[in-house]
This record gives C-alpha cells, sequence and structure tokens, in this order.
C-alpha cells in the first residue's frame, strides 16, 4: 500500500469513527419545538419537563433571594397561602387551608392544611413554620453546608412580625410573635397593622422545613447531604438527587403532596449560564422552556404562535408575553438642587418616548410605564401617573414653567447606569430625548452594577436606573420600600410625611377593597410629585415546547405546574 | 534535573506572594460591596450585613483579611463564597476538572491537527495542501470565538439534527442533562476552544520545521543517506518542535485558567466563568481561591513544558552548568 492510500484510508476511518460517534450522541428524548403536535384527547400523564433557569444561589428557602432559587423553592415548598396562577392579585389557599385576622390585622391565624405533609411522610406543623421562620430573621443562622454563620438575604419579609427586631439585633434567637397554638393553628402577631400580610405569607421563601433535616442533614442513598443541597419539602415536587451546581436540579412528583397531583412525572431545572446558549437548547429541541433570545422575539411568535392570555402555553400558542409585575425606571435625586423641583422632573418624563425605547431595543417585550406600580396589581388604573407618558409639546412647557425655558438656565443633567446588562443603550435614547427637549445631559456609566450600587448608596447619582420586581403583588409593595421616608429601599430620598402616614393608615385596613382604594389614593399622591420617573414594565419573552399543555407563568415569574402536561406522542 | 525543579518551586514563593499581594490590595481599590450585593438591587437588613460583613472578615483592613487568607489556605481551607455560602474548595471541586477535561480535549486536537497540518504543510510546501493549509489557519485564527461556537452549533446541533430526523446530531452546550457525563458534549467545545492555538500551532510548527529543513545537521543527515522520513522524525521534528511545545504549554496554562467566551457559549461548567462571575459579584473568597488555584496550575504545566525541553534537545540540560 502507498502512502497515499494509507493516507486515504485512514482519512476514511476517521470520518467513520466521526460519523458513529454523531451517531452515539443522537439518543437523547427531545421536546418537538414548531407546529402542532398530534392532538391527544386530554391530559396525559408523564414526562419530565424541561425548564431553562439561570444557575440559582441557593435552593434552600431561608435564602431564596433571586428568580431562580425562588423558582425551584416554589416547586418544592408550598407556604401558607398561594397566588392564583392565573391572577396572581389574588389569594388561594395553601399549607393553610383558611386564615383570619384580627379588627386591625395586627393579629393572624393560620389554619393548616392537616393533610399537608413533607416528601419524607412527616406532617406539616405550625412548628415547622416557626422555626423556619424565625431561621430567616436570625442573622447568625447556619448555612447547612458549611455550618457557618450565613444570613438571609430576605429576612425583611418577615419585618412586620412582632420581636423581629430583638432578633435581628440580638436579643432574641426566637419572634415574640410567632405561636403554634397546636400542630394545626399558626398564630402571627405583628408590631403594626398590616392588612396585607396574607400576601407576604405566600412568597415562597416563607415555606416550612424540619428542624432535623436542617440541622442533621437529609438521607440520599445512606449518605448525609445538606439540607441546602437537597431540601425537602411539602410542594408538588420533591428532588430527586442532591442538586448539580452549575448544572441541574432534579425532581420528581411528591407522593406525599396534598394537593391534586400533577401529570408530569417531575421537572428538570437547567441552569445555564447565558440564556441565548438555553435557546438554541431550545431550537434544538433539548428545552420545554427557555426565555427568546432579544431579535428573535416576532420570529418566535411567528414559529411558534403567541399564548392567548400571554401566560398559558400550549401547542401552537406557545410564546408567553405577559406583564410582569416589575417596573423599570429612572431614580431621581430629589435632594438634588434642581431635581427637587417636580415641574422639572415632570418635564424629563413627558420628554422620553418610552415607546420608541419599547420597540426599538425590546421588539415590544417591554411597554411604556404609566406608573411605578405595574397592571399586574390589583387597583391599578392606567394614567394614575399623569406625567409619566411622552408628550413633547407638554414637557417644553413643564421646563418653562420650571423656570427653564427651553432648557435655558438648566444645569447639566447628569445619568448614571450600569453599562453592562443592555442599560447603555436605554440611556442614549433617554439622553437624546432630553437633549431634544433642550437640556445638557451627560452620561455617566459605571462598568458594573457593584460599582453603580456603590455611587447610588452614596447618594451620588443625579439620576440613575433601578428595577423593582415585586415580592408580592400588592401596592404596598412599591409605596412603601420606594416612598416610604424610612425605607432603606428609597433611592430617591423622597420624603412626605403625608405619604408616611397614610401608608401607615392603609396597612390598617382589613377590607381588601377599602385597603386597595386608600393605596390608589397614596399612588396618586405620589404620582403628583413624581419623585422617580417609571419608564416600563417588564413583559415575560418565554417559549415552551409544542409537547407542552396547560402550562402557565405568570405575572409573578412563577411557573405552575399543576395542570401542565406533556404530550407523550410528540414527535421526537 | 531535581536541583532545576526544586529552583523552580522556589521561585513560586515570590511569584506567589506578589501576585496574592497585589490581587489584595486591588480589591482594596475596587468600589462595589459583595455583601450588599447579596440583595441585589434592595438594601440588606443593617443587622444581617454587618453579620455577614464580620463574617467574611471584609471588617477588617485588606492586609489582616491577607493574613487570615494565607492562615486558611495553609489549612488547606479557601474560604467561603459571599454570593452562595458554598465552601471555594467545593466551586473548584466541581468546576475545575470539566476546565481539565476541556483542556486537555482541546490541547490533544491542537497537538494532533496543529502540528500535524503544520508538518504536512511544511514537507509539502508549495503544494495545494500547503496553500489549502496556509488558507483554513488564517480564516481559523480570524474567527471570533463565540462565533466558530455559535455557527457549529447551529450546525451541528440544530441543521444536521432537523436534517436527519433527529439521528444525527452534536449535544449544543455541555453541562446540562443527564447524558453531561457523555463525552460527546465535549466535541464542539474543544474544537471551539481549540480552534485559533491549533491554527497558530500549525503556523509555528511549518515555519520550525522548514528553517531548520535547511540546517547542516539535516543535510548531514541526508548525506548520511537517512531517508527522508527517518530525517523528519529523529532530527528535524526534536528541534522544530521546541517552540511549538512552548506554545502549546502556554497556552494550556491559559486554558486551565479558564476558557470565559467557551464556556458562556456552551455553558460549560468550568472555572472561567465561575473567577468571572465572581468578580462580577466581588465575590472575593471565590476570585481569590481561583486565583491560587490558576498560580499553582500555571505554575505546575509551565515546569511540566521546561522539563519536556530537555527530552526534545539534548543539548538542554536543566540545572546544568551549561545553562548559565
Amino acid at each position: 500500500m502507498t502512502e497515499r492510500k494509507r493516507s486515504i484510508l485512514a482519512l476514511v476511518l476517521v470520518l467513520v469513527f466521526a460519523v458513529a460517534l454523531v451517531i452515539a450522541s443522537g439518543c437523547t428524548k427531545a421536546p418537538s419545538q414548531g407546529g402542532q403536535a398530534a392532538a391527544p384527547s386530554g391530559p396525559q400523564k408523564g414526562g419530565t419537563f424541561t425548564f431553562y433557569i439561570g444557575d440559582p444561589a441557593y435552593i434552600d428557602p431561608y435564602n431564596a433571594q433571586e428568580t431562580e432559587g425562588v423558582q425551584v423553592v416554589h416547586q418544592l415548598f408550598a407556604s401558607l397561602t398561594a397566588f392564583d396562577p392565573k391572577d396572581p392579585s389574588k389569594l388561594v389557599p395553601a399549607a393553610a387551608e383558611r386564615w383570619e385576622a384580627n379588627a386591625d390585622a395586627t393579629v393572624w391565624t393560620f389554619h393548616l392544611n392537616k393533610n399537608d405533609k413533607f416528601s419524607d411522610g412527616n406532617p406539616v406543623t405550625a412548628k415547622d413554620f416557626v422555626y423556619a421562620w424565625n431561621r430567616i430573621a436570625n442573622p447568625k443562622t447556619l448555612n447547612t453546608a458549611t455550618k457557618k454563620v450565613d444570613a438571609s438575604a430576605i429576612s425583611y419579609h418577615l419585618a412586620p412580625v412582632k420581636g423581629y427586631d430583638d432578633v435581628q439585633a440580638g436579643k432574641a434567637t426566637e419572634m415574640s410573635g410567632l405561636k403554634a397554638v397546636d400542630d394545626y393553628t399558626l398564630e402571627v402577631t405583628l408590631s403594626k397593622p398590616f392588612g396585607d400580610f396574607e400576601y407576604v405569607v405566600a412568597h415562597p421563601a416563607l415555606a416550612p422545613v424540619e428542624q432535623s433535616l436542617v440541622e442533621n442533614g437529609v438521607d440520599y442513598n445512606g449518605t448525609k447531604v445538606a439540607f441546602g443541597d437537597m431540601p425537602v419539602g411539602n410542594g408538588p415536587f420533591k428532588m430527586a438527587e442532591p442538586w448539580k451546581h452549575g448544572q441541574y436540579v432534579k425532581t420528581v412528583q411528591n407522593p406525599n403532596y396534598y394537593g391534586t397531583k400533577p401529570y408530569i412525572d417531575g421537572i428538570e431545572f437547567r441552569s445555564f449560564k447565558d440564556p441565548d446558549t438555553a435557546y438554541l437548547e431550545f431550537q434544538a429541541g433539548n428545552l420545554d422552556f427557555a426565555q427568546i433570545s432579544l431579535g428573535k422575539i416576532k420570529d418566535a411568535e411567528t414559529k411558534y404562535g403567541t399564548s392567548e392570555d400571554g401566560y398559558t402555553a400550549n401547542p401552537g400558542k406557545q410564546v408567553l408575553v405577559g406583564a410582569e409585575d416589575s417596573t423599570y425606571y429612572l431614580v431621581v435625586n430629589n435632594q438634588d438642587k434642581a431635581l427637587s423641583n417636580v415641574k422639572l422632573r415632570k418635564a424629563i418624563s413627558l420628554a422620553i418616548n418610552r415607546q420608541a425605547i419599547c420597540d426599538t431595543l425590546f421588539e415590544g417585550t417591554r411597554e411604556p410605564a404609566d406608573n411605578i406600580v405595574p397592571p399586574g396589581i390589583a387597583g391599578y388604573e392606567p394614567g394614575m401617573w399623569p406625567d409619566v407618558k411622552y408628550d413633547e409639546a407638554a414637557a417644553k412647557q413643564m421646563l418653562a414653567d420650571a423656570g427653564y425655558p427651553d432648557g435655558k438656565g438648566a444645569p447639566e443633567i447628569s445619568l448614571a447606569y450600569n453599562a453592562d446588562g443592555g442599560h447603555q443603550k436605554i440611556m442614549e435614547l433617554v439622553q437624546a430625548d432630553l437633549t431634544k427637549l433642550g437640556l445638557k445631559v451627560k452620561l455617566a456609566p459605571t462598568p458594573d452594577f457593584p460599582t453603580y450600587l456603590k455611587q447610588l448608596d452614596a447618594g451620588k447619582v443625579m439620576i440613575g436606573r433601578l428595577g423593582w420586581v415585586a415580592d408580592y403583588p400588592i401596592f404596598d409593595n412599591f409605596m412603601n420600600p420606594l416612598f416610604n421616608s424610612k425605607s432603606t429601599d428609597n433611592y430617591s430620598k423622597f420624603a412626605d410625611t403625608k405619604v408616611d402616614d397614610a401608608i401607615v393608615a392603609a396597612r390598617k385596613i382589613t377590607d381588601t377593597a377599602a385597603r386597595i382604594k386608600a393605596y390608589q389614593d397614596i399612588d396618586k399622591t405620589i404620582g403628583e410629585q413624581l419623585p422617580d420617573i417609571p419608564l416600563m414594565f417588564y413583559k415575560h419573552h418565554h417559549v415552551t415546547s409544542s409537547r407542552v399543555h396547560d402550562f402557565t407563568f405568570d405575572a409573578m415569574y412563577l411557573a405552575d405546574f399543576s395542570k401542565c402536561w406533556l404530550s407523550q406522542t410528540a414527535s421526537k | 534535573m531535581y536541583r532545576y525543579i526544586l529552583r523552580r518551586l522556589a521561585q513560586f514563593v515570590p511569584v506567589f506572594f506578589g501576585v496574592t499581594l497585589l490581587l489584595f490590595f486591588i480589591t482594596t481599590l475596587l468600589p462595589g460591596d459583595p455583601v450588599a450585593l447579596r440583595a441585589g438591587e434592595r438594601k440588606l437588613p443593617p443587622a444581617v450585613y454587618q453579620e455577614m460583613r464580620h463574617e467574611y472578615g471584609l471588617d477588617k483592613p485588606w492586609y489582616q483579611q491577607y493574613v487570615h487568607y494565607l492562615g486558611r489556605l495553609a489549612r488547606g481551607d479557601l474560604g467561603t463564597s459571599i454570593s452562595s455560602g458554598r465552601p471555594v474548595i467545593a466551586i473548584f471541586k466541581d468546576t475545575f476538572p470539566y476546565t481539565l477535561r476541556l483542556s486537555l480535549a482541546a490541547i490533544a486536537i491542537e497537538i494532533l491537527i496543529g502540528i500535524g497540518v503544520g508538518v504536512v504543510s511544511a514537507v509539502k510546501q508549495y503544494t495545494v495542501y500547503d496553500t489549502f493549509a496556509t488558507l483554513s489557519t488564517s480564516v481559523l485564527v480570524a474567527l471570533p470565538v463565540f462565533w466558530l461556537g455559535l455557527m457549529l452549533q447551529y450546525f451541528f446541533g440544530i441543521m444536521l439534527k432537523n436534517w436527519t430526523g433527529g439521528a444525527f446530531y452534536l449535544p449544543i452546550s455541555g453541562a446540562s442533562g443527564p447524558v453531561f457525563q457523555d463525552w460527546v458534549h465535549l466535541i464542539l467545545p474543544s474544537i471551539t476552544l481549540a480552534s485559533v492555538s491549533t491554527a497558530y500551532a500549525a503556523r509555528i510548527a511549518r515555519s520550525q520545521l522548514l528553517e531548520v529543513s535547511g540546517q547542516d545537521y539535516v543535510r548531514t543527515a541526508f548525506a548520511k543517506g537517512l531517508s527522508p522520513r527517518a530525517v523528519l522524525w529523529r532530527h528535524e521534528m526534536k528541534n522544530a518542535l521546541i517552540p511549538v511545545v512552548t506554545f502549546i504549554g502556554l497556552d494550556l496554562g491559559m486554558m486551565l485558567s479558564g476558557a470565559i467566551l467557551t464556556e458562556t457559549v456552551f455553558n460549560w461548567p468550568g472555572i472561567g466563568l465561575t473567577i468571572y462571575q465572581a468578580i462580577g459579584r466581588r465575590d472575593y473568597p471565590v476570585v481569590f481561591g481561583g486565583v491560587t488555584l490558576v498560580l499553582f496550575v500555571v505554575l505546575f504545566v509551565n515546569l511540566l513544558v521546561d522539563i519536556s525541553y530537555a527530552f526534545l534537545d539534548p543539548r538542554i540540560r536543566l540545572g546544568g552548568k551549561a545553562e548559565g
């Protein structure tokens, strides 16, 4: 055999090997993507839902802080109440089958569902809630893996509970306001009235946990695994194996779940560092749920069809574009000499073409904000902040009224932001609009979010950017943190004792309709002063595979699998 | 040889202190509070904030933090991640094997294809093979890594799958799913990671081979009646390979420090993105742990490269007087 022939033979062998290798790889089950799957007669049982998430920081409820961790915790645990996935502004029973408050909403009594069990078969009792909540409140709580102090970053949820301050200050280890009256009755006393507390307890982080498992670990194949890596909860799903950090969280049905069992066998949360890679995996048929890459939304809508309500996915109606309960806004330093002038703030707000930003940069996956409170919040009405709209003529007039006709005499406005995360382009469009108004505007980017946050904390920002994601779909979750003069999240330093007092008064109201009315009034009062300038409401831009039926991804960014089922006949 | 290795290890001491001290000092200049960032745009409750700053020693001056870091390191403890509460050792125990696997696969490609193409190109100088190799290496060098990765994903992961009705395809991303351990996940990321370096290795190998082929000892070897193959493998390659080995060795060090772009595009759970994200979150224990790991790895790889010189070129005597 000549050298050339040997070379050709070697090349052929390499090619054969490569093809064999490719065949070997083509063996995974894959969800089908585009088009209609064969229409089955009714819900089918079985199948694992593959779900895209970013890598969570924690899946232990005590520190479920970012959307990824909360998403997993939401499937593994059930809190006292729950947001109705079809309309999160309404509550439905969860671990508590019923609950009531006293006349001034300072004492709340939750009656637990006696059928509620953890996935290990142990009953869920009031003591499990007391333990879980004290664990969150105590700044000396230990990490279950390292046994070192690892305080909860979300203890603020429990700030209304009596005794919270003492636990935070190290004067006590248990909140005096928590009482397990009996195994199935939890009494919570608040330090101040709070009519919306029933919404607070719906947060997935406030779920019950078993003390023995938290402190001693969870058995898995004969070894002990830290609770934080294999949390045991009372939700519809349970961990199938310990969390594979940076890769996946695998869950299966919880046989002891008190509610209706889901149709699907389990959920596999796959962690991706880059949502664009996840979308590629989706297109390749390897994911049932992904976030659509920017620039591809319209294409996806054409290909996969758009969900009718924006939140529920079915074959052929797979793209979810429902509004989320979160707002992107300009935070304005109200203590700045020029910006303390409400008319200047209003002129700036009126000059910004929000629709252009949404269309140009986000393909309609965000919508122009007309309030700090997004539409998903009960009581939201359009136009409550009259100056949050685009009106060039009104902006010019308002600027003149502010004492700066055509911008003459106005100080230079500085727009601060972190240059990563796509904020640069938003700020450039805002700059262009304000320049058109006649103002001198300079961009003041910082390289990343930590640097920006430092500046914001130091009060060095004239106008900056922030996003606010609701923990609970209630007015209070916007009004109190952002505009109460005592709130640490009030970066605009807005201070109005009337607003502070009105929030306290609204919190005392137990009648939901009356409370919402009170908050609407507060919202209007704040809107008249326009301490911050809302820009956009976030919207979903997610998609499901064509084998997914009746899956809901609600305005609170929580997935609901209670009715979801997967076509078992879909093409692979 | 042993004396040389010991001397190289001794040289590591000032390098280690220099790098880590500089790193600690730079962090004092870097704005951003890792504990505050745990809650994102919200403020942490003051008690939690203070407790966590104390727990991570952030309430102490940087030099005290440095001493604590050294103390922990001596005990084999790299501390705890501020953003996730996980032990740093556990984080790198999870991620480094993936970096190692990807780097070794990429280096294998670099050695086999890079050197192979370089040799063919040099031996068949000015033929169609040579022209093709020169052109393709030029293209590879010019291709951005993330673009190449995306194209490979589209072609092998999506288009091929569609064309063949799902019978043939390659996995798009490495990290997820039950088949992750399957080695086919390595194919696309390792090709992507190796692409530019393979092209460089081919070019270096070609030019070095051409250079040594004109040397007197090669002419002598031919004059002795050795076959072209024997001359190539016994005489030319050994001399030509030293710069290639240097390049590949340095490249291996770089790869083992993490390949951020490739890891991102292919969702590969390696150390590069872990360290990069930790910098973004100001998660200093993870950053320091990662840098320490990378320091040791790079030292080790460099040492291996230096030792390999002695085997490639008998004139090099490590630690001998001739080395100066």
